[in-house]
């Protein structure tokens, strides 16, 4: 007799994923091979694309004007991202070991809530000459003149910790979260110091939550443009705005999506890259928790096998 | 443009409330018939716009948009419930082009016959208002510091004075910048010949060696809080920032100075058209018409301080404009360049691009 199948063994999953597959289909994939597609087409003189495969748009890019861009970009995202990192770290682990998690948590996203060029604005009113903090300063007698707060690098780099700092403060927060914090206690009583026991402990085990965060930060940067046009100098000018003077100013669509595509690929690259790495980890630690077995303390082997199964 | 953000604000809200109230006295009321406008945002003031509501038992629905580009996208991408739109005069070309507008009955349109004809010529593409009627011709100029700069020459030479480095801006728009530069070479704001440009584009390097930044956004802050002495830009855009908008503007008079630089500059129209696909065209027609009663355009004038265009309403127009009509009909009106723009392009990556 046959015997009758289970309700709960059937397999649901394609059901339940069709929505977001759909949705991704339709709002992410779509316009992504649009955007490849016509970064291989001749530009239209009005804006949009004629139906005319061409290199146009990558022979645009091997400029050394784009290459001085490109560079700009590339330190101001660096140092920005590092800054935010540095900034979300001790601020997650805070929070986690915090127990008004949900309060903090809400506090950080507090200024989501607000539209982004407004803040943006809202921090020109603090740099501004006759600013915030100038005012202060000159109300306490501490400077005579105003200081040049607004329109220098240092400002844009700082706004732009301040815009990303919660994109990377909630993917940290969420490992941190899950990590167990008795082990800092037993690297401790092994006698690591208390900055060993960060260093080697906790880092390798958040490592997820900091690479995504460095991604969530890093990525968007390379294709900021607003603030530097609303803070910055004539000088300032990255990929970003690059990409939105070839749509508005130069009605050269096909070089605008040769940028964004080329900045996929490095994105790609580099998310690669860290995946291929981390695999390679996890082998070794794997490897290494057949050696110890009999050793190691238990602890530690567990926070290894937490950061290999990632 | 984002100088505007709070007050676009305010303005959803309060179009919003509007939105409510009629829908509520509709529902009391006979059902009205509509007119939907597409506009640029502050050019129309709301008195004239209640006015006409009222005379016509009509229900306006006014969408604003705040660039040409924006608005074309609209219609192009098949938007087809508007009635009568604001295309800047380069657009108002690609549109005839693009057989997208209705040609004018002008037996509808008597109060046309008003306007300054050396307005309308500035159309080389529709002098004879068939396709469009012109709502305004303005400039972009520049407004000093009187303070921070007592002396100085009505000239875009003043982007060259090394004394005012940093403090001074220029628009973040090639049109307008190449524009001057060409002007201020002695040539057309609208030239296409590469001696010229090459001429153009010499200058506008020596000027960005003393400018702050390219910018069409912040400008107006930095200029009221002082920061900027010298900036190139639209004056209303400034006296938003500087004072209430343009009401009191007067009061500032001897703090700022606005104006178009002796050698000319670029300018640009503003035309009112209807759609060939408008659902409501008597009622466009009656609009367009009653925009260019004297009284009304007066009225418009005043609002916005542009030189009034039409040559029965300039005698009850009450407020200096904030340039001379002679300076904006110097001015070049730009044309729609098609496929030699780019070579502004190129002069615009070469400079503003980091070159």
């Amino acid at each position: 007799m046959k015997k009758p199948r289970l309700h709960r063994e059937r397999n649901y999953g394609t059901i339940y994923a069709l929505p977001i597959a759909l949705w991704f289909t339709v709002f992410f994939l779509v316009p992504l091979l649009v955007i490849i597609v016509f970064s291989f087409l001749k530009a239209d003189v009005d804006g949009g694309v004629m139906p005319l495969v061409s290199l146009d748009a990558y022979r645009n890019l091997l400029r050394p004007r784009i290459f001085r861009i490109f560079f700009n970009t590339i330190w101001v995202s660096v140092v920005s991202t590092l800054i935010t990192i540095l900034m979300a770290l001790p601020c997650a682990y805070f929070m986690a070991k915090s127990k008004a998690k949900t309060f903090l948590l809400i506090l950080v996203i507090i200024p989501f809530w607000t539209n982004f060029i407004i803040r943006v604005f809202a921090w020109k009113t603090i740099l501004e000459s006759n600013g915030v903090i100038n005012s202060l300063l000159i109300g306490f007698g501490a400077i005579a003149n105003p200081l040049p707060l607004e329109h220098n690098w240092i400002a844009v780099i700082i706004i732009n910790v301040y815009t990303y700092l919660t994109y990377a403060i909630l993917p940290l927060f969420s490992t941190i979260e899950k990590f167990d914090f008795t082990l800092l206690e037993a690297a401790r009583d092994l006698g690591a110091s208390k900055i060993q026991s960060i260093v080697r402990v906790l880092l390798p085990n958040v490592k997820a939550g900091i690479v995504t965060a460095i991604f969530f930060t890093f990525i968007p940067l390379l294709g900021s443009f607003v603030v530097q046009q609303l803070i910055g100098t004539k000088d300032m000018y990255m990929l970003g705005n690059e990409i939105n003077d070839n749509i508005y100013k130069y009605f050269d669509w096909p070089t605008a999506y040769a940028i964004a595509v080329v900045l996929m690929l490095l994105a790609n690259v580099g998310l690669l890259f860290v995946m291929k790495n981390d695999r390679k980890q996890a082998k070794a630690a794997s490897a290494r928790r057949v050696d110890d077995v009999d050793d190691g303390p238990r602890a530690p082997r567990q926070a290894i096998s937490v950061a290999g199964g990632r | 443009m984002i100088p505007f953000v709070k007050e676009d604000a305010m303005k959803k809200k309060l179009w919003g409330f509007l939105f409510a109230a009629m829908t509520a006295a509709l529902a009391w009321s006979a059902p009205k018939t509509e007119l939907y406008i597409y506009n640029w945002s502050y050019y129309v003031p709301a008195d004239v716009l209640a006015q006409f509501e009222k005379e016509n038992n009509v229900t306006i629905q006014y969408k604003e948009f705040s660039s040409n580009e924006e608005m074309y996208a609209t219609i192009k991408g098949g938007s087809n419930k508007y009635d009568v739109v604001f295309p800047g005069n380069d657009y108002a070309t690609l549109m005839v082009r693009e057989n997208m507008l209705e040609k004018l009955d002008k037996s509808k349109l008597p109060n046309i016959a008003n306007i300054d004809p050396a307005i309308s010529a500035k159309k080389i593409s529709d002098p004879n208002n068939d396709y469009t009627v012109p709502y305004f011709l303005g400039a972009a100029g520049i407004m000093v510091n009187k303070e921070k700069v007592p002396n100085f020459e009505k000239s875009w030479a003043i982007f060259s004075r090394p004394d005012l480095k940093g403090k001074m801006t220029l628009l973040d728009d090639p049109r307008e910048v190449i524009g001057a530069a060409l002007k201020y070479n002695g040539f057309s704001a609208n030239s296409t010949n590469p001696a010229e440009l090459a001429k153009a584009k010499a200058s506008i390097v020596d000027w960005k060696k003393n400018i702050l930044n390219f910018d069409s956004d912040t400008f107006g802050r930095g200029f009221a809080t002082g920061d900027l002495w010298v900036v190139h830009c639209f004056a209303e855009n400034v006296w938003l920032e500087v004072s209430e908008g343009q009401a009191d503007n007067e009061k500032y008079a001897d703090k700022y100075v606005f104006f178009i630089p002796k050698e000319g500059n670029a300018s640009y129209m503003d035309t009112m058209a209807i759609l060939k696909t408008a659902p409501h065209k008597e009622m466009a027609y009656k609009f367009i018409n009653f925009i260019h009663d004297p009284k009304i355009n007066a009225k418009i004038a005043d609002f916005t301080r542009v030189p009034c265009v039409n040559l029965k309403a300039r005698p009850l127009v009450t407020r200096k404009p904030n340039y001379a009509l002679a300076d904006v009909l110097a001015c070049d009106l730009k044309v729609d360049l098609g496929d030699k723009r780019d070579l502004y392009s190129q002069i615009w990556k070469d400079t503003r691009g980091g070159e």
